[in-house]
């Protein structure tokens, strides 16, 4: 099990509210890690905070066997790490094949094309974002990401906004990346979906993080089902 | 941003150098026009050359440049693509670094 990225006993406040108190995140090579809690517990933040977007009040990030006092995802995103924010990823003065281009070029990246045809949006490339419906413009930066070939891939609530169908697809892709080698955190509240292919689920409350070990093990921790399942276990006959 | 053009790394680099330097250019341009604008209605010279006002003009390019980009929201892909600060504020100085020699040029040919 080989960390491609940590962000450990990471803390932030914002305006004297306190988000995050203790909480970590571990990406590991060949592992689709997903991260479970509830709206406003900080997963958004502790993702942020491990891709270089904002700094921690304590805490620190590695990086391929690196301390990073700063990180910015500037120096992360040269040794690797893909960041896909919750929205906003691509711009939109730009067309996507552009924008696409822009990635191949820097990173020596895989084909715009086959990527666009893989996520199921051939049509978009000659578009701006704005252009697009939220399930295309979803599946278009997932579309980025695969692009970029990341040793390790930040995902912020790739699902969110997309039918059950494509997100079964794109949860397969993300899945693949990870078989292919790369490190692979998501953050959402698919359940279904993202169990279904987790390798490892992290339970993200009250400031901090519970690692609970792969989904079938996860999903029969008590206050976790309290707490964030409720009662969709039981329907789902875990 | 190593080697000249037609380097591999240039070529690496220069999709989005140009996006950016299509970006500053825009900027310098809109920057002059409303300063050539307020100076007629001020009975000024529309168009000053000395060099405080190049360094103003891209400077406030520069600026324009960097607010436009926030605007955009474009912070996560310019992080993604690892593009240094240096180089981002610098793509979008060069047009209006340029354009400032250019109309110096002009100025003295013209005299």
């Amino acid at each position: 099990m080989t960390s491609v990225l940590t962000a450990d006993c990471v803390g932030k406040s914002f305006d004297g509210r306190r988000v995050l108190t203790s909480a970590s995140l571990r990406a590991v090579a060949g592992e689709l890690r997903v991260m479970l809690g509830r709206n406003g517990v900080g997963k958004s933040t502790l993702i942020k905070i491990a891709a270089g977007r904002i700094a921690p009040d304590s805490g620190v990030v590695h990086c391929d066997g690196r301390v990073h006092p700063r990180a910015s995802l500037r120096r992360l995103a040269l040794r690797g790490v893909f960041y896909l924010p919750d929205h906003d990823l691509l711009s939109n003065a730009f067309t996507i094949r552009r924008q696409l281009e822009m990635i191949r070029r820097r990173f020596d990246g895989g084909d715009v094309t086959a990527a666009v045809a893989r996520m199921g949006v051939p049509g978009v490339l000659d578009r701006r974002p704005f252009q697009l419906s939220g399930g295309e413009l979803r599946r278009t930066e997932i579309a980025a990401a695969l692009v970029r070939r990341p040793t390790c891939l930040l995902a912020d609530e790739p699902l969110r906004g997309i039918p059950p169908k494509d997100a079964e697809a794109i949860v397969g892709v993300l899945s693949e990346m990870a078989a292919d080698g790369a490190a692979v955190v998501i953050t959402g509240h698919e359940v279904s979906a993202l169990l279904d292919a987790a390798d490892h689920v992290t339970w993200c409350t009250s400031g901090t993080t519970y690692e609970l070990g792969p989904p079938a093990i996860a999903t029969k921790h008590e206050q976790f089902r309290r707490d964030y399942l409720g009662t969709w276990y039981r329907a789902s006959g875990l | 941003m190593a080697g000249p053009v037609g380097t591999p790394a240039m070529r690496a680099h220069w999709p989005y150098l140009q996006a950016y330097f299509v970006r500053g250019a825009t900027c310098w341009v809109a920057a002059r026009a409303v300063a050539a604008i307020v100076a007629l209605f001020a009975s000024l010279p529309a168009l000053p050359v000395s060099t405080a006002a190049a360094l103003e003009a891209v400077i406030v390019s520069v600026a324009l440049g960097v607010v436009d980009t926030l605007r955009r929201r474009e912070m996560a892909l310019i992080g993604n693509l690892a593009i240094h600060p240096v180089v981002f504020i610098g793509a979008l100085a060069m047009p209006a670094a340029v354009g400032e020699l250019s109309l110096r040029a002009i100025e003295s040919g013209l005299r």
